[in-house]
């Protein structure tokens, strides 16, 4: 008996994972092409897969016991595609700002923030159909998105406070938030070799 | 086979009969069988706690930027990312140490952390501090949401393993003492194999989804996901390849990090072509270390694979039963 329930329980905790991880991966397909979900047979059916898979995944004891113990891990590093990095640039009377770490873990740490910044400014949920289905979701996602950059926009000011105690800035301090793009395999050459900045939210704050 | 039928020969004495006929049922698969080593506990309880210990280690003298009143997202900003299914150290502040200063909080954090690690790597009251390290290293990890990566998941997978897995029960200050006492019992050796498996299923399933999902995305066919991932603005640079760009070698590893990962759960498992995949996944994880700089992330990936993978199936000569050494390496301590 004791042997069943370990083995339960490891294949319960194990099913959760591929579960999980098959639900991400069809999702990620979606998000990453832009597909059509009701465009043919296929995409309606790994759909309702989703839904169905969602609907396990987002219950309440699961989202409690996948946390926990890390099942809710998903493991697209780098994938499916990579995402840019970025960086943010603290302006104050014309003269640049750097955040100052004293280790390397924190400098990477905080590439992490940027990547979330970025990953916000550019994966936004509204989807571009017609339909008056699609458009009432469009709404939804709209006010999301709207909530959304709402949210980051106070990470973004709470930054700036921190920067602005920690360099005693007296004056308006701005914060400009770029993605990092190098050219690709293809443009790479003698003449192109250097990354460029492209900025994409700027904000001014004062005390 | 002789050490399988020895063990249950011995085991018959203290097992009822319908437990005996289980094990022996199971360990006719293949898949309970005992690969006959089980350091792989040992070196997964030592090395996943000491590598959390330097994780958090490595971050202490930037604790103040990630955590508290004084971070760059402030606790209360945190804490409605997170959402409520999991405490961050606000709010635990909040439950109960709120007539207290945030920054004694961390600290109070900090010192409970680095104590439950380091008993966990000694071995003392494993379980308990295995408990004790997961609960923290979730905490800090919900109370740093912006700034987690990778590795944190990964850690959090981990530690969760070592409150379920019984790791303490080799080479560690609780089998010390237990010897001592005449209280040691060791682990039965089904259970200690399946834990070994659940591991090796965990990071099969974990590399292959990992390789599906590079396949779906167009840009890892043709080498660009590459080429980007190594000039990401927060890389260290410190090997140089941009003048292959004109050769297909970025084409080549791109297919190779896919192959590498989804065919992961077949040749790992194959005897014979498990150390050239080792070797292939420990070759990946180096890679992203000394191009994208993901240092602690690669340590750690390489850690899981080598304790699921190479260590179980090492052979080493014991020339005493481990009771009998735990007893000797007392005595030494003494």
């Amino acid at each position: 008996m004791k042997y069943i329930i370990i083995i339960l329980l490891a294949f319960f905790h194990l099913s959760f994972m591929v579960v999980n991880s098959i639900d991400r991966t069809i999702l990620s397909y979606f998000d990453f092409y832009q597909v059509d979900k009701s465009a043919n047979k296929i995409n309606k059916d790994l759909n309702s897969f989703c839904t169905v898979t969602s609907k396990f995944i987002y219950l309440t004891p699961c989202m409690y016991y996948a946390r926990y113990t890390g099942a809710d891990c998903g493991y697209g590093f780098f994938a499916p595609n990579v995402l840019s990095s970025g960086a943010m640039s603290f302006v104050y009377k014309n003269k640049n700002i750097i955040p100052k770490f004293s280790t390397y873990e924190g400098k990477v740490r905080f590439s992490s923030l940027i990547s979330n910044f970025i990953s916000h400014t550019v994966n936004k949920s509204s989807i571009n159909t017609d339909t008056a289905e699609i458009k009432h979701k469009n709404q939804v996602y709209k006010n999301i998105d709207d909530l959304n950059d709402k949210y980051y926009d106070l990470v973004m000011k709470n930054i700036a406070a921190k920067v602005i105690v920690d360099n005693f800035c007296t004056d308006t301090i701005t914060i400009k938030l770029f993605m990092y793009e190098f050219p690709n395999l293809k443009k790479y050459g003698p003449h192109d070799t250097k990354g460029s900045y492209i900025p994409l939210k700027q904000n001014r704050f004062s005390i | 086979m002789i050490q399988r039928v020895v063990t249950f020969r011995l085991n018959k004495i203290d097992f009822p009969f319908k437990y005996i006929c289980m094990k022996k049922i199971l360990s006719k698969y293949v898949f309970f069988s005992n690969t006959g080593n089980t350091d792989w506990l040992v070196f997964f309880r030592i090395t996943v706690s000491a590598f959390c210990l330097l994780q958090f280690i490595a971050i202490i003298p930037d604790i103040n930027n990630f955590i508290g009143g004084n971070a760059y997202v402030v606790p209360d900003i945190v804490d409605v990312h997170v959402g409520g299914i999991f405490p961050t150290i606000n709010t635990l502040n909040n439950l109960s140490l709120k007539y207290l200063d945030v920054s004694f909080a961390v600290n109070y954090f900090c010192i409970m952390y680095i104590v439950a690690l380091l008993c966990l790597v000694a071995g003392f009251f494993t379980r308990p501090m295995a408990i004790v390290a997961a609960f923290f290293h979730l905490t800090f990890i919900s109370s740093i949401d912006f700034f987690a990566y990778g590795v944190d998941f990964f850690c959090t997978i981990a530690l969760f393993y070592c409150v379920v897995f019984p790791v303490g029960r080799y080479l560690s200050i609780d089998s010390f003492i237990r010897t001592r006492r005449g209280k040691y019992k060791k682990p039965d050796p089904i259970a200690v194999v399946l834990c070994l498996r659940v591991l090796q299923i965990h990071l099969c399933i974990a590399y292959f989804f990992s390789g599906l999902l590079k396949l779906i995305g167009f840009n890892w066919w043709n080498g660009e996901s590459i080429w980007k991932s190594i000039h990401l603005s927060f890389c260290p640079n410190i090997i140089n390849i941009d003048f292959l760009s004109h050769t297909p070698i970025f084409l080549i590893i791109g297919w190779g990090t896919i192959i590498t990962e989804m065919l992961y759960p077949l040749f790992i498992n194959i005897k014979k072509t498990r150390p050239i995949w080792l070797i292939l996944v420990v070759g990946l994880h180096l890679s992203i270390a000394l191009f994208i700089g993901l240092f602690l992330f690669s340590t750690f990936m390489i850690i899981l694979s080598v304790s699921a993978f190479y260590i179980p199936y090492m052979k080493i000569k014991i020339p005493y039963s481990e009771s009998k050494v735990n007893e000797l390496v007392y005595a030494n301590i003494i």
